[in-house]
């Protein structure tokens, strides 16, 4: 009895959940409908939001996006840019135009997007990966050298200024710079029984390295991989030939060079030696055997790895730069703005730019962001022992041997490309692998960078 | 003759009421489908025959008849990853419907007896297949990693002293990238396990008369009894298998010979600074086809497969 | 009644040892497979620095900081409303749409059947990159962009073909004689749909949904491109919240992992029988 009881509720809730569903579905249809005949429309006026947006006099907005999403406790930085962004919006909330920053996730895969639709967003801080070529083409980025120069902020700029000129134009303008040399532990180094010389060559890196192995004690060279990429773009900065290639774009001539060959090949042996156990494509994976275990020998990583430090270890780990006098920094991506904006809105962008370039941010950047400002005109160490505090100090050493160094050259995947550093880094990767013939991969390496850039 | 006129008056009638509930039922699919896919589609196939990167992004040049393969040409001929992805997609496919479907199989029909502690494996077994790919490409990135994962002190039990990463090695790198999604059959064990208990008792007891018990029951009653279902879960086995992105992402981005058609396409169209959507869309019609041939060959084993047991009956 | 509910020939008591034994198998073998992730993630989520004791190794000491994190400063409960309030309603509407078409196909001879199944199957096969652009543009005109109707919209459209496929292949099953007695009773093509097919076919478009959901849970692409607004994201992008460029959180990360899975564990230990009845098109009973 109950049985057929709680079989027949279930056969009306059956029935009611589906004449709901039905109900809902023809609704959602004549929704659907809708919708469409409104997507027509509103596609046939796609421009003409802002224009309208103007002439009721309402406020216009600035919009500007960047990558500062992380929450305060997962990385502290974040907060210190967005506090940044915050108050200069706060500074102009009486004026014309509405500042508004916005944190985004993936901005890359958004501004792409944007770009293949022919848009570009009011301002982006492109950061790391760059302003997309495919912009740049269709002219949707504003030229900012103009008013570069106007205003003579070389100095603030920086690295950004000669870096970034493009035939004369200048698309972004990063208010921090990647620079990057490498952190050694001085305890593991005393250890093995070698000295910070070991960094006059690679012949001498190489012997100092594989003295750490010997150590037997878990200890190992250096985390290879993505890091070592780096190698490759230090051996080549090292000759004036190979220098010009790395700024340069890539053609098949470099990738048939005898610069490209030994940097490539240097760079294997090394990783090869140091074992593919030690090799990850990102850095990240094994960084913590560096900064907190105390394990490796070496890392190769960018100035801001300070703040990465473990507290027992700031003693023993140094900053130092690629054998040869060599660094590598890279204005990378930057904040671009959209070309064909409002006046009030360029002119509120352009302050922008200013204003991140401005000593007083720089110096937030350098404190608080903890990383290499892109104002040539700050006094960092000074900064640093005003601070007091040891990651900066140590930060600031960093920076100043990097923006110091004999030779200041870019990271080759800004000016080769991502996906080419991406299939070198590949094929380092597989040469970390013991008993790999490395002449026979870096001839595949060549036919593949040939493929990649035709 | 008047009656003969009704009749078919009639049968207009209801054939356009059938037309109507036709058309009534598939508009919203269909509305769906064309406002969602058949511009993406179209866009696919007629740009994969034109020139289209950073340089016009927003109006791709059609090549003209003379140069009407350029972009295929150069997937087959000259970009040096086609041939290794199409290869590693393929072969996902085929281990989607050999390895992973007769494991599931096997494990949907050890959970249909009724053995202790049954539900509980049954409830376990599909928890992994709520956890996304992406999150398990990253717990897998852990597993495999040579200096604190695991793998590498199992590995070394038979081979003394390999320190190597497993994921750099050609080889072992694709069987380990396997090995990450290929085991979880959740959902799809309980897909077949629904199946083989829809079995009529029946049919059972009459295996029994027979003879036939166990796993002779299984093979030449069940199996058979649940074809149907087998076929859908080989071709969705094989497409996931064919699609894969996410594990490549993870473990290794490409390297050690680990390329797969999807990631080609990304790469192409995102990861390069010179965004060749042309080219990409060339590579997303190979894709399109052979998912295609994929449903279309699934299909055809399977009625072969029961064309062969009528006979035998 | 007793008899036929311990099934002759399924007991313990009727196996041949070799059966038992490989059925045992199989059992262990699952339970291995499907643990050996999780319970590694659990430990490792527990640990203060994972990579510090790694493997299977117990913690020193239980570090439940990365849980805080992710409750106090994360606001997990309002992603885990957003998902699956998203995930929900687009599953409900995809699936009564794809049942509906489904039938239609699964049934009926008309014009351009093959073109239409074709043309369905096809979509599987789209990558992500080519619906990326028109999408976006799509969500824009309709200014739905940063709504959670933008995303309700995307997981209803997309996987179509795997619901599709999945109910049209449970309606191949389904006799034909029920319909026809139906029609003999006088019922129309909606009427018999309605009321002989639907719930018939019920498991098998439980199983389409509950395919779609898991799939739309875990959705990240998507999310992360057509939200801006932080308190509207779903679930998946909590994970991205800890894996920057400069530092990696693991012990942060593989916790906020665990709370991922919880609720989907949680919801399915309460429902279990309702996920194992609908992925199993009905016949097992939880």
């Amino acid at each position: 009895m109950r049985k057929k009881l709680i079989s027949i509720l279930l056969a009306t809730a059956m029935c009611g959940s589906m004449l709901a569903g039905c109900g809902s579905n023809n609704a959602g249809n004549a929704v659907e409908k809708e919708t469409e005949s409104a997507a027509e429309t509103a596609a046939a006026s796609e421009e003409a939001p802002e224009a309208e947006a103007s002439q009721t006099g309402e406020k216009e907005v600035l919009e500007f996006y960047h990558g500062y999403y992380q929450d305060e406790s997962e990385w502290a930085a974040a907060q210190a840019m967005r506090d940044i962004y915050d108050e200069f919006a706060n500074a102009h909330a009486d004026g014309s135009v509405t500042f508004k920053p916005i944190a985004v996730e993936n901005r890359d895969d958004i501004v792409s997007v944007k770009v293949a639709g022919g848009s570009f967003p009011d301002i982006v801080d492109a950061g790391g990966g760059g302003v997309p070529l495919a912009a740049i083409q269709q002219n949707l980025v504003y030229d900012l050298k103009p008013y570069i120069d106007e205003n003579n902020l070389q100095d603030a700029v920086g690295i950004n200024y000669t870096q970034h000129d493009q035939d004369g134009h200048i698309y972004a303008v990063h208010d921090q710079i990647e620079s990057r040399g490498l952190w050694y532990n001085a305890d593991v180094f005393e250890k093995a029984g070698v000295s910070a010389d070991a960094f006059s060559d690679w012949a001498s890196f190489g012997e100092a390295m594989a003295k750490i192995r010997e150590l037997g004690d878990g200890s190992y060279g250096y985390i290879a991989g993505q890091g070592s990429s780096f190698i490759i773009n230090a051996v080549m900065a090292s000759s004036e030939n190979g220098r010009k290639m790395l700024e340069s774009e890539l053609t098949e001539e470099v990738i048939n060079s005898d610069e490209f060959a030994e940097a490539f090949k240097t760079a294997a042996k090394l990783d090869q030696e140091n074992g593919s156990e030690h090799t990850t494509d990102d850095n990240g994976n094994l960084m913590a055997d560096f900064n907190t275990n105390g394990t490796v020998g070496v890392l190769f990583n960018g100035v801001w790895n300070a703040s990465g430090i473990d507290a027992s270890l700031t003693e023993a780990i140094e900053p130092v730069i690629f054998p040869g006098d060599i660094s590598i920094a890279s204005a990378g991506g930057g904040i671009a703005v959209a070309n064909g904006m409002s006046e009030a809105k360029t002119e509120l962008a352009l302050e922008f730019v200013k204003y991140m370039t401005s000593a007083e941010v720089q110096e937030k950047i350098f404190t608080e962001v903890q990383a290499n400002p892109c104002n040539m005109t700050l006094d960092l160490n000074a900064l640093a022992e005003g601070s007091g505090n040891a990651a900066t100090m140590k930060l600031a050493e960093a920076c100043s041997q990097v923006n110091n160094a004999g030779t200041i050259v870019i990271d080759m995947g800004y000016t080769w490309g991502s996906d080419v550093k991406s299939a070198i880094i590949n094929a380092l990767m597989e040469c970390a692998v013991s008993g790999t013939d490395i002449d026979a991969r870096f001839e595949l390496l060549q036919k593949e960078l040939v493929a990649l850039i035709g | 003759m008047a009656g003969l006129q009704t009749n078919k008056k009639k049968k207009n009638k209801l054939g356009m009421r059938r037309t109507g509930f036709i058309m009534a039922f598939l508009a919203p699919t269909l509305l769906v489908f064309c406002v969602f896919y058949l511009y993406p589609i179209v866009t696919v196939f007629a740009t994969s025959f034109c020139k289209w990167d950073y340089t016009n992004i927003t109006s791709p040049e059609f090549f003209g008849f003379g140069n009407l393969w350029d972009n295929y040409n150069y997937i087959f001929n000259k970009y040096p990853f086609f041939w290794e992805a199409l290869r590693n997609s393929t072969t996902w496919a085929i281990l989607g419907a050999v390895v992973q479907i007769p494991i599931a199989t096997l494990i949907a029909l050890a959970l249909s007896r009724k053995v202790k502690g049954v539900k509980w494996v049954r409830n376990i077994y599909i928890v992994p297949n709520m956890i996304s790919t992406a999150a398990m490409g990253i717990i897998f990135l852990q597993l495999y990693n040579p200096s604190y994962g695991i793998i590498n002190p199992v590995i070394r039990l038979f081979k003394k002293g390999f320190s190597d990463n497993i994921l750099l090695l050609h080889g072992p790198a694709f069987v380990a990238m396997t090995c990450a999604y290929i085991f979880f059959t959740g959902t799809t064990t309980l897909m077949i396990l629904g199946n083989i208990m829809a079995v009529p008792e029946e049919v059972r007891e009459a295996a029994m008369l027979d003879g036939a018990s166990g796993l002779k029951q299984d093979w030449y009653i069940v199996i058979p009894m649940i074809k149907g279902t087998l076929k859908t879960v080989s071709t969705l086995a094989a497409t996931s298998g064919f699609l894969i992105y996410n594990e490549v992402y993870f473990l290794t981005k490409g390297a050690a010979g680990t390329y797969s058609i999807s990631y080609v396409i990304r790469e192409l169209a995102i990861s390069s600074p010179r965004t060749q959507f042309g080219r990409a869309n060339a590579v997303a019609v190979i894709q399109i086809l052979a998912g295609m041939v994929i449903i279309v060959v699934v299909n055809l084993l399977y009625s072969m497969n029961l064309g062969k047991k009528r006979i035998d009956r | 009644m007793n008899m036929r509910k311990d099934k002759p020939g399924k007991g313990v008591k009727n196996m041949s040892a070799f059966t038992r034994i490989f059925t045992y198998l199989c059992l262990a073998w699952a339970l291995l497979v499907a643990l050996v992730p999780l319970v590694w993630l659990v430990i490792s989520s527990l640990k203060e620095d994972p990579l510090a004791r790694p493997g299977f190794q117990l913690p020193e000491s239980i570090c439940l900081d990365g849980y805080i994190s992710t409750f106090k400063d994360l606001h997990v409960l309002r992603y885990f409303g957003n998902s699956l309030f998203i995930a929900g309603i687009s599953v409900i509407i995809s699936v009564i749409m794809i049942s509906m078409s489904a039938y239609v196909v699964a049934r009926m001879e008309f014009k351009g059947k093959t073109l239409v199944t074709m043309l369905l199957y096809s979509t599987m096969f789209i990558p992500a990159t080519a619906l990326t652009y028109p999408v976006y543009r799509l969500v824009n005109s309709l200014h739905l962009y940063d709504t959670r109707g933008a995303l309700i919209f995307v997981y209803a459209c997309s996987g179509i073909a795997v619901s599709f496929f999945v109910i049209k292949n449970y309606y191949d099953n389904i006799p034909r004689d029920l319909e026809e007695a139906a029609r003999i009773d006088g019922c129309g093509y909606v009427q018999t749909w309605l009321k002989v097919i639907f719930p018939i076919a019920r498991p098998g478009i439980m199983t389409a949904a509950v395919l779609a959901f898991l799939n739309n849970w875990n959705e990240y692409y998507w999310a992360s491109l057509v939200m801006i607004t932080r308190e509207k994201l779903t679930v998946p992008a909590l994970l991205s919240t800890f894996t920057t460029a400069f530092n990696t959180n693991y012990n942060g990360l593989f916790s906020a992992m665990v709370v991922i899975i919880l609720p989907p564990v949680l919801l399915y230990c309460f429902f279990s029988k309702f996920f194992i009845e609908a992925l199993s098109g009905g016949a097992v009973k939880g």
